[in-house]
């Protein structure tokens, strides 16, 4: 083998020492080359090994890895051990608040189903759903942020972006009490900044502007009519 | 392109990444020879212990053929018993949900999938799986095959180091994998996502105000210390349906950063592991490069296709922040494209947004770092996958100079390159007669509608599941009996073919005593061998795959108006 490659000498030279090669020899290596050592014999694993580190694996990784971390949750980080803290999309058709973007599960949490657009990057759907969205929002003959009318990948993004927050400035001033100014006001007090300035991008929280919003407003809007020609789906 | 703090808030979740990895390979080196570590007060009692259960002697020397079939085992028996508990769930505990039993197809898929490190999900976890088969059933797979990869990786490599055909104990390794590595890091990561917002409970449900008034139910659970493991793991499998998308398993943007961070963890470490176990530190860098090389080639692509969809450029709409279809609001599109970067390429197959709206540049970019599995690639198997590259480069470039291919002192003979043959085809036949299948029958596009896209959503199924990577491209109808049963047996072959492939390489290796430099042997910790490295992997996989990526994501890109 080493004859064919072209530095037979150098082979030679650098072989292995000659006291491994006669151990080899004696242990019966194979045709392919001197010095090699054999496999060691194969053997299937006993049971016991097999079942007590499944049965170990499940007691500690399964049962106890989590049930001390839910207690230690408990301790260390009592006010989100629940996740009743993080904010969830909701439906929110109320034309004098702000809207949240679509989504393709209904803002259902328990749909349990991952909301993958049914169509994709180049698909005639996608064109005319954007249309849709734009229509259904009100936002004909203006500039739309695309955050504002696509789908999330959760369908339970409750957040925006800036953008999309300042284009629904018009209509929520028409339809509450509040002045444009004010509104932008309000929009741009409640912009989440980037954490340290690059973590994130800035983005606004639908569901607290609008609790803001609803301080703010006195109780006849949330009556306001003309909602459902406005709502989203 | 990038906004400038995009390029910092990019550089410093990478930069740091890396130089945790880089700490964690070291560290690993010495955990898998047996050096002192700090950990050891009070995990050497442990394993002590563990072995006195398992009635095992770590000491003992195994040949590979005797590691393999220890770990085929071990990996069989955990599959049935998952299999079982998911085909049961109905009847079972912890079920507030009320979850019924699996059909037996999707419970083989699921059970393949967390066995395999692949973690696809056909099922949707709020509805589909209860507590118990989450937490005694698929959580203990995420660790188990974590181990896996890692023990597979650790034997491959011993083979450059010993000459009596031994690769190590199998019991010895998956032990000290689980309790020198795996749960130490994964309670820090748990620790660090807990005190960072991410829900950690025993509870199902909670409940939120609705802005209307009264309350909605919100499925919630203990996600931290899952999606700790999910990531560390490169396993992937969400919690929820909508994995790291969805608000409560990612809750803001410096959550998905730590999560970004946990997957480059084992995912990097590998070739510093490497170097530090082949007493040849140096070594570790052609591989890092080759990785970073092409990785950040693809994260820059990424960037690239992801930056706008010019086939929406008539409906008036502006995308100022980006492509924002099927993406969330609180991370910049930089940073979910990161995460998916990151997560698709180590082959984690977590998703923070949705795949099947991505613009078809980005699907096939994402699509090619499956078809190479290497850069970095899964859990120890990635590493074990460039490994075999780089002997099948040095071998084919050993022959074209007139030198005896030889790596790190270890001649490169048929044995070893029988296997990586092995290895290298099971991938493309795994995804390409499927597909074939799927295609011809019809069965592809009931499932996933026509055209190019039909096409790729049900390609990028089936390679996803080859590499063992588990994030899916939808909308796909895939919980049917044909995709359930197709599909967990491509996840086995795409993982215990290269894993067998891989365990005989090393013990090939191991047999061979080794050969010292001569001038004549190729240098291979330098630039050159790199850039050669890099080639060889990216002309290699676009021979095998090219053609179903043109019939696929590049037909629908070029279908643009």
């Amino acid at each position: 083998m080493s004859g064919r490659t072209g530095a037979p000498t150098r082979e030679r030279r650098h072989a292995p020492e000659p006291r491994e090669i006669s151990a080899d020899l004696s242990s019966g290596g194979e045709p392919e080359g001197t010095g090699l050592a054999s496999d060691p014999p194969f053997r299937w694993p006993s049971a016991r090994p097999v079942v007590t580190l499944l049965v170990l694996s499940v007691i500690l990784l399964g049962v106890a890895y989590p049930y001390v971390f839910s207690e230690v949750a408990e301790y260390v980080a009592p006010s989100t051990a629940t996740g009743a803290n993080i904010t969830l999309g909701q439906n929110i058709t109320n034309p004098a608040l702000f809207w949240m973007r679509p989504s393709l599960i209904d803002y259902q949490p328990f749909s349990g189903a991952g909301s993958e657009a049914p169509y994709g990057p180049t698909d005639p759907a996608l064109y005319n759903e954007t249309l849709r969205y734009i229509q259904q929002y009100g936002l004909t003959n203006v500039s739309v942020p695309l955050n504002l009318v696509s789908p999330s990948e959760s369908g339970l993004d409750p957040d925006i972006t800036p953008e999309a927050a300042l284009v629904q400035i018009p209509r929520v001033a028409h339809f509450s009490n509040l002045t444009q100014g004010a509104l932008l006001q309000l929009v741009n007090a409640s912009i989440v900044q980037p954490v340290a300035g690059f973590i994130g991008p800035a983005y606004i929280d639908v569901i607290s502007l609008d609790r803001t919003l609803l301080a703010l407003e006195n109780a006849s809007v949330l009556t306001a009519s003309g909602a459902t020609a406005l709502s989203p789906r | 392109m990038l906004p400038t703090s995009s390029v910092v808030d990019v550089l410093f979740t990478l930069g740091l990444g890396l130089l945790l990895a880089r700490w964690l390979g070291i560290y690993m080196a010495k955990v898998y020879t047996d050096r002192p570590t700090a950990l050891d007060a009070v995990a050497d009692p442990v394993d002590r212990l563990v072995y006195r259960v398992l009635g095992v002697d770590p000491r003992r020397q195994m040949g590979w053929k005797e590691y393999a079939g220890a770990l085929l085992v071990v990996n069989a028996v955990a599959l049935v018993f998952v299999f079982v508990l998911l085909f049961e769930q109905g009847s079972l505990p912890l079920n507030s949900w009320h979850v019924p039993g699996m059909t037996w197809d999707l419970a083989f898929h699921t059970s393949s999938a967390f066995t395999t490190n692949t973690d696809y999900q056909h099922y949707a976890p709020e509805t589909q799986a209860s507590l118990l088969s989450s937490l005694l059933g698929l959580q203990v797979l995420m660790f188990l095959s974590a181990a896996s990869g890692l023990v597979v990786l650790v034997a491959f490599v011993r083979g450059f180091l010993r000459k009596d055909g031994t690769v190590g104990n199998f019991w010895a390794d998956l032990v000290r994998s689980l309790t020198r590595v795996l749960v130490p890091l994964s309670v820090v990561g748990a620790l660090v996502l807990l005190l960072a917002g991410v829900p950690e409970t025993l509870a199902q449900s909670t409940q939120h105000a609705l802005l209307g008034g009264g309350f909605e139910f919100v499925p919630t659970g203990p996600v931290a210390s899952w999606e700790s493991i999910e990531m560390i793991g490169s396993n992937g499998g969400g919690y929820f349906a909508a994995n790291a998308g969805a608000p409560l398993q990612n809750p803001s943007a410096f959550t998905n950063m730590v999560l970004i961070v946990m997957m480059m963890l084992l995912t990097f470490a590998p070739p510093f592991l490497f170097g530090r176990m082949v007493k040849r530190p140096n070594e570790a860098y052609p591989h890092i490069g080759a990785i970073l090389i092409i990785f950040v080639t693809a994260l820059l692509l990424l960037f690239f296709f992801e930056g706008s969809n010019s086939f929406l450029s008539g409906t008036g709409v502006t995308q100022t922040g980006g492509y924002f279809v099927g993406a969330e609001s609180r991370f910049s599109l930089s940073e979910s494209v990161l995460f998916q970067g990151v997560s698709v390429y180590g082959n984690v197959g977590a998703t923070s947004m949705s795949l099947g709206s991505l613009t078809p540049g980005a699907q096939s970019v994402l699509l090619w770092g499956m078809f190479l599995q290497c850069a970095p690639g899964g859990v120890g198997t990635g590493f074990g996958t460039l490994l075999i590259n780089a002997l099948l480069a040095i071998f084919v470039g050993g022959l074209m100079v007139g030198r005896t291919p030889e790596y790190l002192g270890k001649k490169i003979g048929p044995a070893q390159v029988k296997w990586a043959i092995v290895q290298l085809l099971s991938h493309p036949l795994a995804i390409l007669l499927p597909l074939a299948v799927a295609a011809a029958s019809g069965l592809g596009k009931v499932a996933a509608g026509p055209g190019s896209h039909g096409f790729t959503v049900v390609m990028y199924e089936f390679v996803s599941e080859s590499a063992n990577n588990g994030s899916g491209m939808g909308p796909i109808a895939d919980g049917t009996p044909f995709f359930n049963v197709v599909g967990g047996l491509i996840m086995l072959v795409g993982r215990f073919v290269p894993i067998i492939a891989m365990l005989a390489i090393g013990g090939a290796l191991a047999r061979q005593p080794a050969i010292p430099a001569s001038p004549g042997t190729l240098k291979t910790s330098s630039a050159t061998f790199t850039l050669y490295l890099v080639g060889f992997v990216i002309i290699v996989t676009g021979l095998l795959f090219l053609p179903i990526l043109a019939m696929g994501p590049f037909s629908q890109g070029v279908a643009w108006p």
